[in-house]
């Protein structure tokens, strides 16, 4: 569930982010840039949002089967890493 | 119509080859089914195996503090990668073949239960070591992540993150 307090007006990327964007087609890029759009605003059930155990690290569905996660720092979304993510039995 | 002489023989002659076939198929089937579900225990016995080791490690890589990336030019993860798509195929073709057994009317009773039965063990098993992996492959990611910094100017834009991580 999305904190009430989330606020993300800008973004920072790490290495591995960037890495991981020149590898997607660009279908999933239109993708995560949809996400990333309603980050900074409302986001809705369906993106997922999940804060990970043990971590501050959250997670949000780009699509039905790739993930995003990043960190907060303030009302930075530091970007760490997108990628394929399907699964049969998904607990996430 | 009038029954002449050797229809005794021919009705006796087409029962034999039926009941013959019958038990001949029935002789075939019942190796069969033992070979498939020992075949297919032995493939669960195995998986579960491989499913233990890349949950421990898994579990392990998320406890430790590692001061490298594990995966720095992100090798494993396409490896891992193309291995999760195998065993997608994989959990396809075993329900394939579960649906075939189900359909196939040589097997009855006990037998489809078995059959079927070792089937849906496979693919739960299989299903588990899939997404086990998929768990390893983003651990390892995170983990890479977790030891970088965030370099590059504060983007105000999702276009502008594209931009940068395209460029």
């Amino acid at each position: 569930m999305v904190p009430p307090s989330l606020k993300i007006t800008r973004f920072k990327e790490k290495p591995s982010f960037r890495k991981d964007v020149k590898r997607l087609d660009p279908k999933v890029i239109k993708d995560l840039e949809r996400a990333l759009r309603d980050l900074m605003g409302e986001v809705p059930p369906g993106r997922k949002f999940k804060k990970l155990k043990d971590s501050d690290v959250y997670t949000i569905r780009v699509s039905l089967n790739y993930r995003l996660s990043f960190e907060l720092d303030g009302d930075i979304a530091i970007l760490r890493r997108v990628g394929p993510r399907q699964k049969f039995y998904d607990s996430y | 119509m009038r029954c002449g002489h050797g229809v005794g023989e021919a009705t006796r002659g087409a029962y034999n080859t039926v009941k013959q076939t019958a038990e001949d198929l029935y002789a075939d089937i019942l190796p069969a089914v033992e070979a498939t579900v020992d075949a297919l225990d032995k493939f669960n016995a195995a998986f579960t195996h491989i499913t233990a080791l890349t949950i421990n490690t898994t579990n392990l890589l998320r406890e430790c503090d590692v001061d490298n990336p594990v995966d720095p030019r992100h090798e494993m993860a396409e490896g891992l990668e193309d291995a999760e798509k195998s065993l997608r195929d994989g959990v396809e073709i075993l329900r394939q073949k579960r649906g075939v057994a189900e359909s196939d009317h040589k097997l009855l009773g006990d037998n489809e239960r078995r059959v079927i039965s070792a089937y849906e063990r496979a693919i739960v098993t299989l299903s588990g070591l899939h997404d086990a992996v998929v768990d390893f492959r983003w651990v390892i990611m995170e983990h890479d992540a977790d030891i970088e910094r965030a370099e590059g100017d504060v983007m105000y834009s999702p276009e502008d993150v594209i931009r940068s991580a395209l460029g």
